[in-house]
């Protein structure tokens, strides 16, 4: 053996190198005429027994083999260049340009497509968005980033020299063409569609990208087997190990979701309903929420209903998970609404970006569904402004909402359901347009729903529409809230009754979203202003009051991720001011509307029958329902139902002290995990409640995002039990959407508890009222044609609180027609009437619809002509009278 | 005269350096080192490595030589060259041409 210096070494690579293209020419390998005669030379050196071999000894050496090798090369001819097939390496220096564009292409296909496709990837997500995301955990980024490595290293390799390349790349190389071989074969059915849109359209590199990676994967590893081969070593042996190694990881990281998914599907599909509760259970029991989130966005991966066939036994061949299903599950497994959470990040997916922040269609423009986040849109700004007055017992608010749409291309829908205080009605509706307000039509609900969707959906202009969705619930919705940074302005107005708790003492509830769309600003504050006559009792100091006179208060709340809840204002109303009159001159004949308020006791009621929710948030209810028994001197009949994954029945009392449901309720707590149906519960509950006359169902439970089974059981039980049935009391724990109350809150046998205040407060104030142990306040307002005009004179809001309670008689009573115009008239969103503000008179006109007069709306400082307008009701109402009098 | 001749010479060798080739490993599979030593000694072919070791990959391209690798103990791996059946049957129809036109050859001078 011999030693070579480093020199010698350089010297005879750089002679042979130099004659790369004459090999070539001459129709051999250059790569293996260069090895073979770098070996003969070696073997040349060998057998002078040449203790170090110096550069000299190379020349001379090489002199002897053919001295031509020290001459340079005379260039080859144009016609005889060697094909990149058969000379893949060129050195560097005195490239063709033919070469040079060959080595591009080469690095563009290898390296730059496949590293330029995860960047894109990464930053736009458009496959996680269209097809299936490639990339949901960083571990993917690694692993994807090892083919354009690869690659890039290996084309490196083959331009450096013709040495044969590392053992270790050979792994790599294996490692690397497993990943880009596994995606290729998960996005193998679009690949001839995107090999069509490349053809015919020059769009669609990027499905293909891992397929290019792979074959350019595969021509590396047989170049570098015919180096090895060329240079005498061998290409190591089971590298496919590292290719099913590879494979492996992504199994691995792929299992969560593939057992997860599988879960979500036999939740929906199984052929029985133990099969679906117990997958139900699988996933809960499983950290796995997002991909079941992600289903709610309509964003499973395609390749996961292919995959999971062979694996499942379901109904229908044909079934896929549709994001309503996904949500329903979402809502079984959690207990939460889909948007009520926010959607998951991803992982390395850019700072603070989300994952749907591509999630280009909303297909509930114009429904009645909040439905999920749609993406850049957020709400901009908020102020609230309140006037109250609790000697007459009513406020007015008016809300202004500002929206702001950051999406680069699409216009958007903004929609929130929003929970008014107790008793409220929508009383004011007004769109800012090119810096104007202009004020909504109030009309038959589905006239100003059809004047909406043709306005918003089919002509895509400025219109905005509330209706009501639920007890004490509007659904806002606007359209198209421009993109670019565009915004829209809306404001609400609504009156409702001060609650009453005590002959001096009433309460303010403010309004709040309970589900939405958007998202809050991060710079989102609330700015409250509330003005009261009377005084503030509990003037909250959390947010930062401050006090601008006796009887206001101002506030700048920030607002974080999660809907908001300001805590309720207790104000001091005078006893004695108990019957405040105002006119109602909008109707004929005009007549005064009285408002009195009266406390009630009432004698025991029948039988109680408690449903409590068995899910996530019905926890609270179970604690506060525990207290308030174990507490309460109260008897009677009362029997308690959980609603789990179906009904459990927890205790009986039987003309008993209540506190005696306390020791079996300790004894059977439920485990309230994700969210259940309740129908079975209530069902029993209201069949033994109705027994006895004046039964009752308190049904304490948490959101309801979706209906898990028919409500028309529960329905028609409210409807048609009218006469003897129980009645049906609803306490929401949670602030959220509820879409049983959507469809009960109109039958006579519903009502819901106000909540004001703390659960424990809220549900103790129904249970004492309903056992009779403390009396019950409440407003009572009539209206009187003949009736006395003595008293104080109150604001016309009496008017329309009056009206809207008028209008729910009517609704009962099926007398619609006259229901819509008396909202019409006092320009209310009731059940039966809606208001909804268009852009131009002509698209008013086309709709049939008319905007009210700016000056009868009602505003947050009273304007003279509120007060000109009372006077002249009050005159019209009293020549109304003399002439009454006057006739025979 | 003599530029004359020394092409004729070049343009012979090359025409029978590849029968050359066939012929000895047709014996028997060489090393590529061998097979340079043993041709370099062949008189009149005036044969160099590297002449040799580009035409030895042509062939093994064209599908008439075959290579493997075996391990030496006295050094690197060796390479060793042997013919295919392809090569077998070229190499059996250029003797047969080459026997024709030395023959033919040969007649020209005497029928003139």
């Amino acid at each position: 053996m011999n030693t070579w210096t480093p020199s010698a070494r350089a010297v005879l690579q750089r002679h042979l190198d130099q004659h790369r293209a004459r090999f070539a020419a001459d129709g051999a390998e250059a790569d293996e005429v260069v090895a073979d005669l770098r070996d003969h030379v070696e073997r040349e050196a060998s057998s002078l027994n040449l203790s170090v071999v110096t550069e000299s000894d190379v020349r001379r050496i090489l002199a002897q083999v053919d001295p031509s090798l020290l001459e340079s090369p005379t260039p080859p001819a144009l016609s005889k260049a060697p094909s990149p097939a058969q000379d893949p390496s060129p050195p560097l220096k005195g490239r063709s340009k033919k070469s040079w564009l060959w080595l591009i292409l080469r690095a563009v296909l290898g390296v730059l497509l496949p590293f330029g496709t995860l960047l894109f990837e990464w930053a736009e997500h458009p496959s996680a968005d269209d097809l299936l995301d490639p990339i949901p955990t960083p571990f993917h980024i690694l692993l994807i980033a090892l083919v354009p490595l690869t690659n890039a290293l290996g084309l490196w390799f083959f331009e450096r020299s013709s040495h044969p390349l590392p053992r270790w790349f050979a792994w790599m190389l294996s490692a690397s063409l497993g990943i880009s071989g596994a995606y290729a074969v998960a996005y193998a059915p679009i690949t001839p569609l995107a090999a069509f849109g490349i053809v015919f359209y020059g769009v669609g590199l990027i499905p293909l990208a891992p397929l290019i990676a792979w074959i350019f994967g595969l021509c590396l590893r047989s170049g570098g087997r015919k180096r090895a081969k060329a240079n005498s070593v061998h290409w190591p042996k089971h590298t496919w190990t590292a290719a099913v190694g590879s494979l492996l990881v992504l199994a691995a990281l792929a299992l969560p979701e593939f057992f997860t998914l599988r879960a979500l599907r036999e939740a929906i599909d199984a052929d029985g309903p133990a099969d679906r509760r117990a997958a139900i259970r699988h996933l809960r029991s499983w950290d796995t929420h997002d991909a079941v989130l992600r289903a709610c966005y309509g964003k499973r991966r395609q390749i996961w209903d292919n995959a999971l066939d062979p694996f499942e036994n379901r109904k229908s061949r044909t079934f896929t998970v549709t994001p309503e299903a996904a949500q329903a599950v979402y809502f079984q497994v959690t207990g939460r609404a889909f948007n009520e959470v926010r959607p998951p990040l991803g992982s390395l997916r850019g700072v603070g970006r989300e994952v749907f922040q591509n999630f280009e269609w909303d297909p509930s423009i114009g429904g009645e569904a909040v439905a999920g986040h749609v993406s850049g849109l957020s709400l901009q700004s908020s102020r609230l402004d309140v006037t109250s007055n609790a000697d007459d017992g009513w406020d007015y608010t008016e809300w202004i909402l500002e929206f702001r749409n950051d999406h680069a291309s699409r216009q958007r829908e903004a929609r929130a359901e929003i929970q008014l205080p107790p008793g409220g009605v929508v009383s004011r509706l007004t769109l800012w347009v090119y810096g104007e307000e202009r004020e909504a039509a109030f009309a038959g609900r589905g006239e100003v729903r059809a004047a909406y969707q043709q306005v918003a959906v089919a002509q895509r202009r400025d219109p905005v529409l509330v209706t009501t969705s639920g007890p004490d619930r509007v659904l806002m919705q606007c359209f198209p809230v421009p993109p670019k940074g565009g915004t829209m302005k809306i404001r609400l107005g609504i009156t409702a009754p001060l609650t009453p708790l005590g002959a001096q003492e009433v309460a303010y509830v403010w309004p709040r979203i309970v589900e939405r769309n958007f998202a809050f600003a991060e710079t989102l504050k609330h700015h409250v202003w509330l003005e009261s006559p009377q005084k503030i009792l509990n003037p909250p100091s959390a947010w930062g009051w401050t006090s601008t006179g006796s009887n206001s208060l101002t506030a700048t709340i920030p607002v974080s991720w999660g809907t908001h809840a300001f805590p309720t204002l207790k104000l001091h109303r005078k006893a004695e001011a108990t019957s405040p009159w105002s006119i109602d001159d909008r109707s004929t004949p005009p007549a005064a509307v009285r408002q009195t308020i009266s406390s009630v006791t009432t004698p025991s009621r029948g039988r109680l029958a408690v449903v409590i929710d068995g899910g996530r948030d019905g926890q609270d209810g179970w604690q506060a329902l525990r207290q308030y028994l174990a507490s309460t001197p109260a008897r009677g009949d009362l029997r308690l139902w959980v609603s789990e994954d179906g009904l459990r029945e927890m205790a009986t009392i039987t003309e008993g002290p209540f506190k005696a449901a306390v020791e079996p309720m300790e004894r059977n707590t439920p485990q309230f995990k994700g969210g259940h149906d309740p129908l079975p519960a209530l069902e029993a509950a209201w069949g033994w409640a109705s027994q006895q006359a004046g039964g009752t169902v308190l049904w304490i439970h948490g959101n309801v995002p979706v209906l898990l089974g028919d409500p028309q059981s529960i329905s028609q039980r409210l409807q048609r039990g009218e006469a003897t049935g129980a009645r049906l009391v609803d306490l929401q724990v949670a602030t959220g959407p509820n879409l049983a109350a959507k469809e009960w809150f109109a039958q006579p046998l519903y009502e819901s508890v106000p909540r004001l205040g703390t659960l424990d407060d809220d549900l103790k104030r129904f249970l004492d009222t309903w056992t009779g142990l403390t009396p019950e306040w409440h407003w009572r307002r009539e209206r009187s044609e003949t009736g006395n005009t003595n008293g104080p004179t109150a604001s016309r809001h009496l008017v329309r609180l009056w009206a809207r309670d008028q209008i729910n008689q009517l609704r009962r009573e099926r007398k619609t027609t006259e229901a819509v115009a008396l909202a019409g008239r006092w320009q209310l969103v009731t059940p039966v009437s809606g208001a909804v503000v268009l852009e131009t008179k002509a698209q008013y006109k086309a709709a049939g619809l008319t905007p009210v007069d700016p000056l009868t709306t009602p505003a947050i400082v009273p304007e003279p002509e509120t007060w000109a307008l009372l006077l002249v009701g009050t005159g019209a109402l009293i020549l109304w009278q003399r002439r009454q009098k006057r006739r025979p | 005269m003599s530029d004359f001749f020394d092409n004729w010479v070049v343009q012979m060798r090359k025409g029978v350096l590849e029968l050359c080739i066939l012929r000895t490993l047709s014996v028997r599979e060489r090393y590529g080192y061998e097979l340079v030593k043993e041709l370099s000694q062949v008189p009149g072919m005036g044969l160099t490595e590297g002449t040799l070791y580009p035409l030895m990959s042509r062939l093994r391209l064209a599908g008439l030589v075959s290579t493997r690798l075996e391990e030496s103990s006295s050094g690197p791996a060796r390479k060793y060259y042997s013919l295919t059946p392809e090569g077998l049957r070229t190499l059996e129809t250029m003797n047969v041409f080459l026997e024709t036109l030395q023959h033919s050859t040969q007649q020209v001078g005497v029928r003139s």
